[in-house]
């Protein structure tokens, strides 16, 4: 599956800071979208664009801030880092606290920058892959039967064929083959394995 | 115009110079112009480092504003200004008053400098103090220890020098001496001592001056009649000397000016002029009486001050002749020369007062001046995070577009127009940071106040964006309703502007307690009557209880935690300073509204057309 490939978003409502912002970012290498408000910006969001949002946090309308929770809540999950000509240290912890990468005081360095949005781009990269690897496991775990389910529950939380059978109120035999489908549909080689697929999926 | 000063404007030889001259200019150009005065304070300050900044500071005051002419007084300061000069506008006349004669004799004089040369006659000075007091036998001398005071006390040593080894004088320095110390000498300096003082501006410990404060200090304690060189001193108690009139240099150096600015080329060749007010010996009378010389002393020519004949000397013949006649008549004539003292005496007592309120009146209006500039400092500094914040923003831009042009510069196919558009947006927002701090400075200059024709609405609309980010950043709205059309008013454009900025704070203050959507900051102007204009602040937010009402404008009557309670004070006086009157209402439910109504210009006539205002920016 190809990738597009990672876009930062720059949100900012000085429309010279989102200029000299977009130029360097895309001096740098980088693919860049600009918005001089949040609204324009969340006008635009398609669902699953790889990269990251540098957002300003002080725009009228919609502070930063607002927009992070804004944007968390229509499932978009790019990494945020704020940039602000106004520092304020409330501010920046309550950025940190709702999961912003990074909280740069204007004028910020190209190094600064440049380094925040590598880490934004890993982490999204990393919450990427997680959210790919989930989405198979839940469609392997999706294709077994209710019965094989209840069988796989019960055996990732360490019973035996025979505590099972007892619990479900059927023959050991009959466990044996259910367990045995669910090591099929679900990919995986042993019962180790298999307590480690459910709980990467409860981790979803 | 660009007047360059050494020293501090408080001096008063310093604000009677820069006077006489703004006068001789206007007089000379037929109107108004404008003279820029910066002082340089090279008295009080020093170093490879200030100038550096100084320079630095000027390049970025006045890159967009070209002078006509540079003026500057005193060689330090001509150095600096050639060198201002020659970075920012090389083909401007420069006019100068050196104190040197002497300056361009031995290096070549630059191009387009006309000048006069200011003289410090201090041996005329001694003269008259030989003559006056016969028998001295020692000269005591007092000058200041900053760098172009010693430099000055050199040359005053060597022209000195023969004089005082010609007539076997001993020469005490009491110039290195920090300020204690040089008045306890000079309680105790020993007889047939003269004392010839030049300027006190910096003692040795590098402490600044204000002349004429201390010049009163040392009067009060010295035990030996003392001499000065400047007029503006006189009446103090020194008995006299060689005299510089600020006000006639002024002048002087005005009317050359004008002429150069009116295309006198050949002003640019001569050498420099000496003013001639130079050397005006002067004494004052009281001070002979209070020393015991005998007016007879003083020689034909100088000219005597402070001189109030007694009734004896007035009236000696008079007196004499009706004696001879008779008894009775000096009876009579006793009685009208009492009568006439008892006259005299009221109205010495009258002028006495009246220049007493003269002065009180000068006094207050002073005051007025410093406090409406502390009130302006102060309410900067309210701002201080919003202005931090537009400055941050072109800063921001300008590093992000200077990293991108070095960056596009280092690749392989180099985009030369968008390093072009990079280097644009940097010069404008290098442009739009001056433009703050240009802003910034205006406010708090501290000048003497101006008489102009201002337009409330232009008045109106830079404080309003000059406090358009702090809005924001308090979440509050400002809605400006400016009349179309709106007389003009007369008077002094940064005072008006701090009355402006004070009652808009406060309504933002009063404002805190409410919901963000809520406050909402109105502010109008209108003409409410013939040859009246209005400006109205209103907040939204909880209004001002009546009780409250008539006290606000009391100093130091504060309605927040942290006020002060100067603004509203400061404001009002401002106001009425301009004839006008500043009044608080608070109409129930609607928050406080605060309404300065002033008389403006010929209504008939002068209506200065009113650019609309856009609303400010959002940040």
């Amino acid at each position: 599956m190809s990738q597009p490939p990672a876009t930062l978003f720059l949100v900012d409502d000085d429309e010279s800071v989102l200029r000299g912002l977009g130029r360097l970012l895309r001096a740098a290498g980088h693919v860049t979208k600009s918005f001089s408000s949040p609204a324009q910006f969340l006008a635009q969001l398609s669902g699953d664009t790889p990269g990251c949002a540098v957002l300003d946090l002080r725009m009228p309308g919609l502070n930063g801030l607002e927009l992070q929770q804004v944007m968390a809540s229509k499932g978009c999950h790019l990494p945020v880092i704020f940039i602000t000509g106004h520092g304020d240290v409330p501010a920046s912890v309550r950025a940190m606290k709702a999961g912003a990468v990074d909280f740069l005081l204007k004028p910020f360095d190209e190094q600064h920058l440049l380094a925040a949005i590598e880490q934004a781009l890993r982490k999204d990269a990393a919450a990427r892959a997680g959210r790919a690897e989930r989405a198979v496991l839940h469609a392997r775990h999706a294709a077994l039967t209710p019965r094989e389910r209840e069988v796989c529950t019960l055996v990732a939380q360490g019973l035996t064929n025979k505590e099972v059978a007892l619990r479900l109120g059927t023959t050991e035999k009959t466990i044996k083959v259910h367990r045995a489908r669910v090591i099929q549909k679900l990919e995986v080689d042993s019962v180790a394995e298999l307590v480690r697929f459910v709980d990467r999926l409860g981790q979803g | 115009m660009l007047l360059l000063t050494p020293e501090d404007m408080a001096l008063p030889a310093m604000s009677m110079f820069v006077a006489t001259l703004r006068s001789a200019l206007w007089e000379a150009q037929d109107g108004p112009i404008t003279l820029d005065v910066e002082s340089l304070d090279l008295g009080w300050a020093r170093g490879p480092v200030y100038t550096q900044a100084l320079h630095t500071w000027y390049l970025a005051k006045y890159r967009e504003r070209r002078p006509d002419a540079l003026i500057a007084f005193r060689t330090d300061t001509i150095q600096l200004a050639l060198e201002l000069r020659q970075e920012l506008w090389p083909d401007i006349p420069l006019i100068v008053l050196s104190e040197d004669g002497q300056l361009w004799n031995h290096t070549p004089r630059p191009e387009r400098v006309a000048g006069l040369w200011l003289r410090y006659d201090w041996r005329a000075t001694v003269e008259l103090a030989l003559r006056l007091l016969p028998d001295t036998r020692r000269l005591a001398f007092v000058n200041g220890s900053s760098p172009w005071e010693q430099a000055q006390q050199e040359l005053l040593v060597r022209e000195l020098q023969p004089l005082l080894a010609h007539r076997g004088l001993e020469f005490i320095d009491l110039s290195q001496l920090p300020l204690a110390q040089m008045l306890e000498r000079a309680r105790t300096l020993p007889d047939h001592t003269a004392v010839l003082t030049y300027t006190f501006m910096t003692d040795p410990s590098g402490r600044p001056f204000v002349g004429r404060e201390i010049a009163r200090m040392f009067l009060a304690a010295s035990n030996r009649p003392s001499f000065a060189l400047h007029d503006t001193v006189m009446g103090l108690g020194f008995i006299g000397g060689a005299l510089v009139s600020y006000e006639a240099v002024g002048e002087q150096l005005g009317q050359l000016t004008a002429r150069v600015l009116g295309g006198a080329r050949e002003e640019f060749l001569q050498p420099l002029k000496p003013t001639s007010s130079d050397a005006r010996l002067t004494v004052d009378a009281r001070a002979l009486r209070r020393w015991g010389i005998p007016r007879e002393r003083v020689p034909a020519g100088v000219r005597l001050i402070f001189d109030e004949p007694t009734l004896w000397e007035r009236y000696r013949w008079w007196l004499l002749g009706a004696l001879t006649l008779s008894a009775l008549q000096a009876l009579v004539v006793g009685g009208l020369v009492v009568e006439r003292r008892r006259r005299m005496r009221a109205q010495a007592e009258l002028a006495e007062r009246q220049r007493l309120e003269k002065l009180a009146e000068q006094e207050a209006r002073r005051t007025l001046d410093q406090l409406a500039h502390m009130g302006r400092v102060a309410a900067l500094g309210e701002l201080a995070a919003s202005l931090a914040h537009e400055l941050n923003q072109p800063l921001a831009a300008i590093l992000s577009n200077a990293q991108a042009a070095r960056r596009l510069l280092d690749a392989p196919h180099t985009e030369l127009a968008e390093v072009r558009e990079a280097l644009g947006d940097i010069i404008s927002d290098d442009k739009r940071a001056g433009e703050v701090i240009h802003r910034m400075r205006a406010l708090l200059k501290r000048e003497e106040p101006r008489q102009e024709l201002h337009s409330l609405n232009d008045l109106v609309g830079e404080v309003a964006s000059l406090l358009a980010n702090d809005m924001h950043l308090r979440g509050a709205n400002l809605r400006l309703s400016l009349a179309p059309t709106l007389p003009g008013i007369l008077g002094d454009g940064i005072q008006l502007q701090q009355v402006m900025l004070n009652l808009l704070i406060n309504g933002l203050d009063a404002m805190t307690e409410l919901p963000e959507g809520q406050r909402e900051l109105r502010v109008g102007t209108a003409s409410p009557g013939p040859g009246q204009v209005e400006l109205s602040v209103q907040d939204s937010g909880g209004g001002i209880e009546p009780s409250r009402l008539a006290r606000i404008f009391e100093p130091f009557y504060s309605t927040k935690d942290h006020g002060l309670g100067m603004g509203l004070s400061i404001s009002r006086s401002i106001v009425e300073a301009h004839g006008g009157r500043l009044e608080a209402q608070s109409p129930p439910g609607q928050g406080a509204l605060l309404r300065c109504v002033f008389p403006s210009v010929d209504p008939e006539s002068a209506h200065v057309p009113t650019p609309r205002h856009a609303l400010p920016r959002g940040r």
